[in-house]
């Protein structure tokens, strides 16, 4: 079985779908991080947070996936991380990810975003740099869309 | 090269951000706690984006609010910039086709505001940015057209 080339199926979707300024997105995300640091005044908090909202958008982004790829259904694990990460992250983020460093069972793997789209421009202070994944909001995608998919997955940032 | 997401991951991101907004732990109104997102993000998007230096008046600064501003922001200039003559610094800036009412018959009245409401953070910010304080409200006769009236409170340092 011939593999699928998802490198081209993200390229093509994300070039199809209509595209916003990306400034818009990471500019928007520093400011609601900003606010959620003011909401729960505990970093800790503020991690589960964002990964809640992720999941959210995960559990909805998957059905515009499916109807706007045009990649189909995933024979396994390994071919669902694959295509999450070729043509997911390409057609709604612009940016490049790969999957490396399987484990011998096939049922971990890293994921390697070039060029994080959240963290442009930002800076993290000295207080918060050890504590807060700013970028937690992904993890909780990551989860989120798996899910639909029947897989059961924790994601963490390393 | 300007980096570019797609529409629909900012419009799923913008659900959650109003489910987020409409559940705040400290009981804030959601559509102050979207304003307030979104001044924020208004102002560090201005900054971003425009050489303040080359803005000499206030009409410049309207204009380039109308224009370069809300095309970065909602990929189309406003469509109609009237002033009102008979108070100085209040402005209504039109756009026959605001994106964010692009599928108001499906809407609940809520998100309608929520989205009026980032806009108008937006717009106050990016004054802000260029050193107006101003206030921004919205108003929706016809939807998907929307008015944004801005009402400055202070004069700007040029004339």
């Amino acid at each position: 079985m011939a593999a699928k080339n998802y490198q081209q199926i993200g390229d093509l979707a994300f070039r199809k779908l209509d595209r916003v300024n990306g400034d818009l997105f990471c500019l928007t995300y520093g400011a609601l991080v900003t606010q959620l640091v003011k909401d729960y005044e505990n970093i800790e908090e503020v991690n589960k947070q964002l990964e809640k909202m992720g999941w959210n958008i995960g559990v909805r982004i998957i059905d515009e996936y499916f109807a706007k790829s045009g990649a189909g259904r995933c024979s396994d694990f390994k071919d669902a991380a694959e295509a999450m990460a070729k043509v997911g992250f390409k057609m709604f983020l612009g940016v490049n990810a790969r999957t490396v460093n399987w484990n011998p069972t096939s049922t971990e793997f890293s994921l390697i975003i070039e060029d994080n789209p959240l963290a442009d421009y930002v800076e993290l202070p000295e207080a918060f740099a050890r504590t807060m994944w700013y970028s937690n909001l992904l993890v909780g995608v990551i989860r989120g869309a798996f899910e639909m998919v029947q897989y059961r997955v924790e994601a963490r940032f390393v | 090269m300007k980096r570019e997401i797609s529409d629909s991951a900012f419009e799923i991101f913008f659900v959650e951000l109003m489910r987020q907004a409409k559940t705040n732990p400290k009981g804030l109104p959601a559509a102050t706690y979207v304003e307030q997102i979104a001044f924020v993000c208004g102002q560090k998007f201005l900054e971003r984006s425009c050489d303040k230096k080359r803005i000499l008046n206030q009409t410049e600064l309207i204009k380039y609010v109308c224009r370069e501003f809300w095309t970065e922001v909602y990929s189309k200039q406003m469509d109609q910039l009237r002033r009102n003559l008979q108070q100085e610094g209040n402005y209504v800036l039109t756009d026959l086709r605001f994106r964010g009412l692009r599928r108001f018959e499906s809407m609940h009245k809520e998100d309608i505001e929520l989205h009026l409401a980032f806009a108008c953070g937006m717009l106050r910010g990016a004054l802000a940015a260029l050193n107006v304080t101003a206030t921004v409200t919205a108003e929706v006769a016809e939807p998907p057209a929307c008015a944004f009236i801005v009402t400055m409170l202070d004069r700007p340092a040029a004339a």
